[in-house]
């Protein structure tokens, strides 16, 4: 057993109502960048997901729908489907009902097995009565509804585009309320904060790239699945992980007790 | 029409999550921001009354020793507290471990239930406020281990007469065990250094945990005592202080250590309790909390949003699988699609995050760093919780409808199996196998109504013989009360009378003695050193054969620092 301190309570942290207030500052200029660069970045990104494409040996072609000149004007249009995507030859798969019909029972009967294993931790049988839920929706959806998934890929390519530049301006938010009026260095907050902005960017590019490959070579089921997984969910993880990571940081750079009370 | 009436169930699912969101950020900057109450924690070691510390126990062998050591322990002054264990039922060696500890300590008691039906948490603390014979009542589970000063700073609230109910903190001595317990490591600190130290400090409800508080013995009988029929009498005596308009207070200092579970199916059982439990409060208290002509519309809104907590899990379910429908079939629907996936993104990360930055900020005001890198982890404590919470509201809502609940719950111990019975501070415990029991006190209960009835006489009875035994005792209680709430009202000419008043009731010469002291403090604040000199010179005499050295010396150094000052003025 590890060692664990034990008296811990103390009844107030100096927070730093200045940073809080430049975390504000600097939240708001996030979002005005994003309100006028948003276009740009939406193509630079473009451009980067077609070299991930042709990387992953993925016949695309780029094109856009229409041309908005920033976020303002983009929003109207989200309507009639606005900004840069993709178009790529997929196949949609067909399942035949009776397949979907033995196949679901399985994924009820394995969801009851592994609920019934008291050595799996209840998290672990929690995800994967979630994901064999999902499942058996996706196979019902496409073995009696359509083949064709409810959302076309160059719509969903735009969809994460853009809430991939709305999540930059929650990051923005997040980091002003909650991490900037936490005593430590001004810096150190703004790089957790650069790095969480750079994260976001990079990851949701990468999994533009992914779901786009997945639907190329693995066709419409596993692209309903990624889908569905891959959005928010995911966001809130890193989001998560890089706060955890900057308030650690923030605690354990505190060398003296000044400014704690 | 069926998407349009997913849609009003989503937003208003949104809704109530946009409110828990508010409701946390508010609490989260007002812990970084706000005023923090830190009430009466300048008493401790003045302000010591009577009390009876209740620790019920049901085949506890594993950590009885550990309650009890610390307990002996306690800086407190030794007269003024008893013990009273309750050995519910026990099968195990909890009983002779207790009866080794009565035998050696005399404010040590030990109440064997042995007969009977009526077993659970709550019927055994029913026994044991029969059995107290102090007005202020402390709560310990067998598995908690109060620091040193945890008992002194949790009766210091009760100096003001309007305190009903106060709670402590609980932080986990085991966290380093398992992943488990290190998320519910971050779960507590959370839960208390952030969201009830806020709520104590806005003046809502703290809630008492059902351990680690206290409560006064005659307000729980003007309330109804302890309600047998709940799995959370912890909750239900809470809401019931607070409706009838005593104070609930929190003492985020007064630390307790537990062990926490250590397996998940333990978490479930757990969680599974104090979910329903939570749930029937919600049941009898909604209406009341809402219909409230005491509570303020803040406390009545925040009152009624925690009798909520465990209902949000099914709200979480409901609004998830709707998420699904909306993505299959709501597809051509731009507009809802587009709102859904906006709203829930920034709900999903700005307010779910809301309860993370909580954890986050309590490990910062916990000194603590490391710890928080599990933080993305406790997404899996979220859903298992999700899991068991919405299964334990169906169990609420199908019990209640059958009505059987309450003959059902009344007849089990539902808790936590024990496991390492971590001793946290080190000290040496007393075990013997076959203890005599010269303070035991056997209960031959035998029906249930026969309880009751004997409860109520012994109750009224012990009151009775408590006003007719120690008449100045309460006198001086209430006194001191009176007295310390003029001094936090800065009413000095009225506690001067009161103090002086306290002094001709009390009996001890120590008490005297620290009667005179503040007396002379008191005088000093108003400006008359004569008179202040004159006080602590009286304490002076009275202390000289007390035996109290610490004061001795307290009144010396006063009078040391005085003379002189009042020597410059003339």
């Amino acid at each position: 057993m590890g060692t664990i301190r034990l008296h811990r309570s103390m009844w107030k942290m100096m927070a730093s109502k200045f940073h809080f207030f430049l975390g504000i500052i600097l939240s708001i200029l996030i979002g005005i960048l994003v309100v006028f660069y948003a276009i740009p970045y939406w193509w630079l990104q473009a451009r980067v997901i077609e070299k991930l494409l042709n990387f992953a040996q993925v016949p695309h072609k780029l094109f856009t729908l229409a041309k908005p000149i920033n976020l303002i004007e983009g929003i109207p249009l989200y309507y009639h489907p606005s900004g840069p995507t993709f178009q790529i030859p997929v196949y949609y798969q067909s399942v035949s009902p009776f397949a979907a019909l033995v196949i679901c029972p399985l994924l009820l009967i394995a969801a009851i097995l592994i609920y019934r294993m008291s050595f799996i931790p209840l998290p672990v049988k929690v995800v994967f009565i979630i994901l064999a839920f999902l499942t058996g929706v996706s196979f019902l959806y496409v073995a009696f509804i359509s083949p064709i998934p409810p959302h076309p890929l160059y719509r969903v390519i735009i969809d994460w585009q853009f809430s991939g530049v709305i999540i930059l301006v929650l990051i923005g938010v997040i980091f002003a309320l909650t991490v900037f009026p936490l005593p430590g260095s001004f810096l150190a907050k703004s790089f957790w904060l650069v790095l969480t902005l750079i994260f976001s960017m990079i990851w949701n590019t990468v999994r533009i790239s992914l779901v786009a490959a997945t639907f190329y070579y693995f066709g419409s089921l596993p692209f309903l699945l990624m889908h569905y997984l891959m959005g928010v969910y995911i966001d809130f993880i890193y989001i998560v992980m890089f706060y955890s990571l900057s308030v650690s940081y923030l605690a354990r750079r505190r060398t003296s007790e000044a400014g704690w009370e | 029409m069926v998407l349009f009436v997913v849609g009003v169930i989503l937003i208003f699912i949104f809704t109530v999550m946009i409110i828990y969101t508010v409701r946390h950020y508010c609490f989260l900057w007002n812990r970084l921001f706000g005023k923090q109450r830190r009430d009466f924690q300048d008493l401790p070691g003045k302000y010591q009354p009577g009390i009876s510390i209740l620790v019920p126990m049901h085949n506890e062998e594993k950590v009885a020793a550990n309650i009890l050591s610390r307990l002996v322990e306690m800086d407190y002054l030794r007269e003024r507290y008893e013990a009273i264990v309750i050995n519910d039922h026990s099968t195990d060696r909890t009983g002779q471990i207790a009866d080794g500890y009565a035998s050696k300590y005399d404010f040590i008691k030990v109440v064997h239930r042995t007969e009977g039906k009526n077993r659970g948490k709550a019927s055994a603390l029913k026994v044991g406020t029969v059995f107290a014979s102090h007005e202020i009542i402390l709560v310990f589970d067998a598995d908690y281990q109060p620091s040193k000063n945890c008992v002194q700073r949790l009766t210091a609230p009760f100096c003001d007469v309007a305190v009903g109910l106060v709670m402590g903190r609980v932080v986990p001595l085991n966290a380093p065990d398992s992943f488990l317990t290190r998320m519910l490591d971050l779960e507590r600190s959370g839960g208390y250094q952030v969201d009830q130290q806020a709520r104590y400090n806005l003046n809502f409800l703290p809630q008492y945990g059902g351990t680690v508080g206290g409560i006064r013995k005659n307000i729980l009988k003007a309330i109804g005592g302890w309600d047998v029929t709940k799995f959370a009498e912890d909750t239900d005596v809470t809401y019931r202080v607070f409706l009838n308009g005593w104070k609930v207070t929190y003492v985020n200092i007064a630390e307790c250590y537990e062990e926490v579970v250590h397996n998940w199916k333990e978490r479930r059982g757990q969680l599974r309790r104090w979910a329903i439990g939570h749930n029937q409060c919600l049941f009898a208290y909604f209406w009341k909390t809402l219909t409230s002509p005491i509570l303020k519309f803040a406390q009545k809104i925040d009152a009624l949003l925690l009798l909520y907590v465990y209902v949000i899990p099914v709200l979480m379910v409901i609004g998830w699988l709707l998420g699904i429908y909306v993505y299959f079939f709501g597809a051509y629907w731009w507009w809802i699609l587009f709102a859904a996936l906006m709203f829930t993104l920034a709900y999903n990360n700005v307010g779910n995050f809301a309860v993370f930055c909580e954890v986050g900020t309590s490990v910062v005001l916990d000194r603590r760093g490391r710890v928080v890198w599990l933080l993305p982890f406790n997404l899996f404590n979220f859903f298992a919780n999700m899991w068991v919470c919405a299964g334990a509201f169906f169990v609420t809502l199908f019990e209640g409808f059958k009505g059987v609940a309450k003959e059902e719950y009344i007849l089990e111990w539902e808790k936590t199996k024990r496991v390492s019975g971590i001793n946290a501070l080190g000290a040496e415990t007393i075990e013997r196998k076959e203890a005599p029991r010269p303070q035991i006190i056997k209960e031959k209960a035998v029906e249930e109504s026969k309880i009751v009835e004997k409860e109520v006489v012994e109750e009224s009875q012990t009151i009775e013989e408590k006003v007719t035994e120690e008449p100045k005792f309460a006198a001086l209680d209430s006194a001191l009360a009176e007295a310390y709430r003029l001094m936090r009202e800065r009413n000095y000419g009225d506690a001067v009378e009161v103090f002086k008043f306290a002094v001709q009731v009390a009996e001890d010469a120590t008490a005297t003695a620290m009667l005179e002291v503040e007396l002379g403090k008191i005088y000093f604040i108003l400006g008359e050193k004569k008179n202040a000199i004159q006080e602590f010179s009286e304490a002076s005499k009275i202390c000289a054969d007390c035996g109290n050295e610490d004061l001795k010396r307290e009144i010396e150094d006063m009078l040391n620092k005085l003379i002189p000052l009042s020597g410059k003025e003339s």
